[in-house]
């Protein structure tokens, strides 16, 4: 984890005095706990909605909105688990949002930036791209935060207030419908949306 | 440890490798955004702490009985009725907004308000399949298959195929819902929808969003080039439609079909550039549906929602409210997160809770009453959402509904069985619309259920 606590996790010292202050209308604290956390928003974001547009709309909407929503915050210690709760609440407008409106059309170099160049990488990329995309942003979220932010399941349940056995079974589903999908490769967008 | 076993390591193995590739930091653009998006911080503290003790209140009270009525001032209730222009201490702020007393009014009103009627292949709909319902100029409107059909009781419909139907405010040509503008002209219907086709070609790009109001029609229109339409044209027909990905890198549109054809396109030589891929987007105006003007002043970012009052016209473009008198001149009232407005008394409602005015005065909407929607009640929430003369209602995912006749005093009611049993779950929730009469609550689900709707009484 690079500068910032996994969510969930207590907010760091000074941080809760941060959450205080800005609950208080401080906006200057506020922007020092977004500044704090907003790599790990934007990331998570962009891993559940794989694409970089609707990652910052997310990313903003969710800071906008806890900044809106902080006073009802009852334990500052929470503000990192709770903004992330916003978070993936505002990946599901943006997904809904962009599946009304957004064509199909998927820039490569953003999709491939950071992988090898290898045919049988890019063909699981590709594919594990597809079979993400047509998971709910609900099923999506819970494979983010545990596999990209490594949390154990019961820290995943707390972030996105669900009972564990809710965060499972998406885990379950998610994870089934990724493995169809990259046990047959040529599966074609429609089928791996069944 | 067997093959799936195996199987699944290796799937998870390669998920978790597929997750750490990409972005993990946010454009240095995104903070400063933010920044500026977030309110002057005047008076908030002691608004926080006053709203933050209604809600607890109203959650408490909610707990205890399930007709427990909480009101924690009466200042909304007199903001929500009071003549347009009137509003003291306009504000323009939405997130968070000052405040200046206790102002979060809250009330649940339990057990069922609405006695449903499920209305299956009705013989005035002749077999046709109602693909858009709402509710305007005191009557509902359907569009089934390509004819205009009117209601006034929901139950009754009658085809307009002349003469004049009151279709809203002081033009009875149009009306206008979502992303849904009708046209009626020369006895012919032009459906207008964001979503595609037909469309009536006055509009240059394609429209995104559209409303009415006494003032005219305003449409927001995207222009952004169709990259299926690019296919078609130089590659051919086959092209236009297809179930694949198609990506863009320096000016080549590389097209993969599923049955792993692949194509690619150099845009430049078709007179095309990237630039012409990503969306721009443009404000219309008119004042009878026929000739259509360019507004000179139409907010530049993306067009989320437009609505028309009787107070003028409202759009949330990009995180900004505008408000426009006459359709064509547009000035900002504030800042906003909504993405959808509803057209509610002379203001409107956004999907974040806030009712709006004119003026730019903004005010939060309570459902915190209720306690089972914790802090997720928020209309952006809801699948569908429906205004009206009667009220407000809207479908929460969980398959309830909401109703309040005033935006004040909410109740929560069970929707039919047989409705809710037509919603396959998971994200793919049927398309639900919503339309509210003087006396009635419609709800007519898209895909499903051909020809069925249902109509809800609530009770007196």
């Amino acid at each position: 984890m690079d500068g910032y606590p996994r969510p969930g996790a207590p907010v760091p010292d000074g941080g809760e005095a941060l959450v205080i202050s800005a609950q208080g209308g401080d906006r200057e604290a506020f922007t020092s706990l977004a500044a704090g956390i907003i790599d790990r928003l934007y990331a998570v974001a962009f891993r559940i909605l794989r694409d970089p547009a609707l990652a910052d709309d997310a990313t903003q909407q969710a800071l906008v909105e806890a900044w809106r929503k902080l006073s009802g915050l009852r334990d500052p210690k929470s503000f990192d688990a709770w903004t992330y709760r916003i978070l993936v609440r505002a990946c599901g407008h943006e997904a809904r949002r962009a599946r009304r409106w957004a064509p199909n059309l998927l820039h490569r170099d953003e999709r491939d930036a950071a992988g090898p160049d290898e045919l049988a990488g890019v063909i699981e990329r590709d594919e594990l791209d597809r079979a993400f995309t047509h998971l709910s942003v609900d099923h999506r979220a819970v494979v983010v935060l545990h596999h990209y932010l490594d949390l154990p399941l019961d820290r995943v349940a707390e972030v996105l207030g669900v009972p564990i056995g809710t965060v499972r079974s998406r885990l379950f589903y998610a994870m089934r419908k990724l493995r169809v999908v990259m046990a047959t490769p040529s599966l074609s967008t429609s089928e791996a949306a069944r | 440890m067997n093959t799936e076993q195996m199987n699944e390591q290796r799937v998870a193995e390669a998920v978790r490798r597929w997750m750490h590739e990409g972005p993990s930091r946010a454009p240095e653009y995104l903070l400063p955004s933010v920044s500026r998006a977030l309110a002057p911080a005047s008076g908030r503290g002691a608004g926080a702490s006053a709203r933050v003790g209604s809600r607890n209140l109203a959650v408490a009270v909610a707990g205890m009985a399930a007709a427990a009525v909480v009101v924690a001032g009466v200042g909304f209730l007199a903001q929500l009725l009071r003549p347009s222009g009137a509003t003291p201490n306009p504000t323009h702020l939405d997130s968070p907004r000052p405040v200046a007393s206790p102002e979060v009014v809250s009330a649940v009103v339990g057990g069922p308000t609405l006695t449903w009627t499920r209305i299956e292949d009705p013989p005035s709909l002749n077999g046709r399949t109602p693909v858009v319902i709402v509710h305007s100029g005191e009557r509902f409107i359907a569009i089934a298959d390509e004819a205009l059909l009117t209601s006034i009781d929901g139950l009754e419909w009658t085809r307009e195929s002349g003469g004049t139907v009151p279709l809203a405010f002081s033009t009875d040509e149009f009306a206008a819902w979502g992303d849904t503008l009708l046209h009626r002209g020369d006895g012919e219907l032009t459906v207008m929808r964001g979503s595609g086709s037909p469309s009536v070609g006055t509009v240059d790009g394609r429209p995104v969003a559209a409303a009415i109001g006494p003032a005219g029609i305003v449409v927001g229109s995207n222009s952004q080039l169709d990259h299926l339409d690019i296919l078609a044209e130089v590659l051919g027909p086959e092209w236009d439609r297809f179930e694949g990905s198609v990506a863009v890198e320096d000016g080549i549109m590389t097209a993969t079909t599923e049955d792993g054809r692949s194509a690619q396109v150099v845009l430049s030589e078709h007179g095309y550039s990237e630039e012409d891929l990503r969306p721009r987007y443009s404000g219309w105006y008119s004042a009878d549906g026929t000739s259509w003007q360019l507004i000179a002043g139409f907010p530049e970012g993306t067009i989320k929602s437009i609505v028309g009052t009787a107070s003028g016209f409202y759009a949330v473009v990009g995180y900004e409210m505008w408000h426009s008198v006459d359709g064509r001149e547009w000035s900002v009232i504030g800042r906003s997160v909504a993405n959808a407005l509803y057209r509610w008394r002379d203001g409107v409602l956004t999907d974040r809770m806030n009712y709006w005015t004119v003026e730019g005065h903004v005010q939060d909407i309570s459902v915190a009453g209720i306690a089972e929607l914790g802090e997720s009640g928020s209309f952006a929430n809801f699948p569908a959402v429906g205004t009206g003369p009667l009220g407000i209602a809207a479908l929460t995912v969980d398959g309830r509904i909401m109703f309040s006749p005033d935006a004040v005093r909410w109740s929560v009611a069970s929707l039919p069985d047989d409705l809710l049993q037509m919603n396959t779950g998971g994200d793919d929730h049927v398309i639900a619309m919503v339309a509210v009469s003087a006396d009635k609550v419609v709800i007519d689900l898209l895909g499903v259920a051909e020809s069925t709707y249902w109509v809800g009484v609530p009770a007196r």
